[in-house]
């Protein structure tokens, strides 16, 4: 057994308003092989999150219309209760109070997002936990 | 004890003497009167009136007091005086007669005209005038102080306007930074082939420039325009726009561009970009479920030529009543979050570019909703029409036109879905 190596591709929707970002997180997880689908914008969001089962749902909480991202977080919750939710926060604007999300992840760099995404996956990305360099 | 200062205007030396002989004691006990005395007859070849100027600005009087036998001459002293002391009033003391015929002129209605058989009368006239010039003063120094308050509410506002943003800002450059921190990130790991490691560079560099844009949008907003410039209106609608493209992205706010017009407008372009701002933030506050924005740009060369700019949403709307108020001091409907400063401001600064602002705004369901009108017309505002810019200017601008108008052919918001 290979410790770090993923056993099939986690599916994950990254929701988010800036297609640039959304892009180059798309790259950053599919780099680390994960199946990556995106949804630019509220609506789009929560349909995507609706038809496609997925292991990992990334919103970032004040992207998404300003503090909706933790409005769409609670509507994804409310349609499937075990979804695994990511909500990334800006470190300057502190962690949401009440968040209906699994896990926060700061938005502190691109090493940190996928170290603690491969935690919320139970370590199916191939990250390099070892890497030296980028934070 | 306050000292009333006295400017005499003495054209009668006996007159004179009266006058002082009265006035130079306490006055009804509670002031001290003390005349500073200017003789119309000493004057020099220049003339008196030309004295009177001098002698004007060192006294900082508080009451004239005109003092001639002659009604032509106590008249002309008077108004003279008046002239150079604008807020102060004038006293005329005189004979019995001149006193009736200048009571006959109208231009002296208004004016204390003491003769000497009721010399007892005069101290209450110059205390009357002095308390008179105290008034004028204080209202002047008000107005004074309200016109700092108001230049200081201008500029506060400003501030406000680009501290809402902020945080707006604030995420429109986190995000592309991200993005390139995340494509760096990919670009340096090894097993990235180099075309791949190339595009993702080609892509960061793309976002920095994303956000150089970001940043000299937000600077051109915030710069302090000193002289009035021939600025694009559509091009300062556009500025105002891109301010807002976050918030009205986020609100599902469709923007519907109809431009009419690539007229330029005589202005401090710091101040229109203000006015657009603050119509779009009120127009995005006003449609937190998502609509419409129409922005229309439009201008009539008749006989006075004008230059119209329509600002209008599909939101909540206001009422008749409310609608009437907007653009006073101090008026929200945004509780707490409102200032009240935002459509005062637009006011202020339209007016101050020759302009008129008129709201229109409905509730009625389905068809709720705001129009901002601004009007620009002859003689008031100055602006350069399509036919007046330069062929060159316009062969540039053309393209702006060409762009928008695309958005133009639905014209569906007009004035007449508002009732108020």
């Amino acid at each position: 057994m290979v410790l770090g190596i993923s056993v099939y591709q986690p599916l994950v929707i990254v929701i988010n308003d800036d297609q640039s970002l959304l892009e180059s997180r798309r790259m950053l997880l599919e780099s680390c092989g994960a199946k990556v689908s995106t949804a630019c914008g509220e609506i789009m969001a929560i349909h995507e999150a609706i038809l496609h089962p997925v292991d990992l749902v990334l919103i970032d909480a004040t992207n998404v219309g300003w503090e909706h991202g933790e409005k769409i977080c609670g509507i994804v919750r409310g349609i499937r209760p075990d979804q695994l939710i990511g909500l990334l926060v800006q470190a300057e604007c502190g962690v949401p109070a009440n968040t209906s999300a699994d896990r926060v992840i700061h938005r502190t760099g691109p090493r940190r997002m996928l170290v603690e995404a491969n935690e919320m996956l139970k370590g199916r990305l191939n990250v390099d936990l070892w890497q030296n360099g980028n934070t | 004890m306050t000292a009333i200062r006295i400017l005499e205007v003495v054209q009668d030396a006996e007159l004179s003497k009266m006058a002082r002989g009265i006035l130079g004691g306490d006055l009804k006990g509670t002031r001290e009167a003390r005349a500073h005395f200017y003789d119309a007859r000493m004057a020099g070849s220049g003339g008196w009136a030309e004295t009177l100027d001098e002698e004007a600005a060192a006294v900082e009087a508080d009451v004239i007091l005109a003092t001639s036998r002659d009604a032509d001459t106590a008249a002309a002293l008077a108004r003279a005086a008046v002239e150079k002391l604008q807020e102060v009033p004038a006293v005329i003391f005189t004979t019995p007669e001149a006193k009736a015929e200048l009571l006959k002129r109208p231009e002296f209605a208004g004016w204390d005209v003491v003769s000497v058989d009721e010399v007892s009368r005069l101290p209450f006239s110059v205390m009357r005038a002095a308390e008179l010039t105290e008034i004028r003063r204080r209202e002047i120094k008000l107005q004074e102080e309200l016109g700092q308050a108001k230049t200081l509410l201008l500029k506060n506002q400003k501030s406000i306007t680009v501290g809402r943003l902020l945080g707006s800002i604030a995420h429109e450059i986190n995000n592309p930074l991200e993005a390139v921190a995340n494509l760096l990130y990919l670009a340096q790991r090894q097993s990235v082939a180099e075309r791949d490691a190339n595009d993702c560079i080609a892509m960061a560099e793309k976002e920095l420039q994303r956000v150089g844009d970001i940043t000299r949008q937000m600077l051109s907003f915030h710069r302090e325009s000193r002289t009035v410039e021939d600025i694009l209106v559509t091009g300062a609608v556009e500025t105002g726009l891109a301010l807002f493209e976050t918030r009205l992205r986020h609100s599902g706010v469709d923007v519907e561009r109809q431009y009419r017009s690539v007229g330029c407008l005589t202005a401090y372009s710091g101040e229109l970009r203000q006015v657009f701002s603050n119509l779009f933030a009120n127009s995005v506050d006003a449609m937190p479920n998502g609509g419409r924005l129409i922005v229309r740009v439009q201008e009539r060369l008749g006989a006075i030529p004008t230059l119209c700019i329509t600002v209008a949403d599909t939101g909540v709307g206001m009422s008749r009543g409310v609608a009437k108020q907007v653009g006073e001091l101090f008026f929200t409907t945004k509780g707490e979050t409102g200032t009240g400063l935002g459509m005062w401001v637009t006011r202020q600064l339209v007016e101050k570019n020759g302009g008129k602002m008129r709201v229109y705004s409905a509730t009625t369901e389905g068809r709720s909703g705001t129009v901002f009108r601004i009007v620009f017309s002859e003689p008031n505002a100055r602006f350069k029409s399509k036919l007046e810019l330069k062929a060159e200017e316009s062969m540039q601008l053309n393209r702006v036109e060409e762009k928008s108008l695309a958005g133009s052919e639905k014209d569906g918001l007009g004035p007449e879905m508002m009732t108020a």
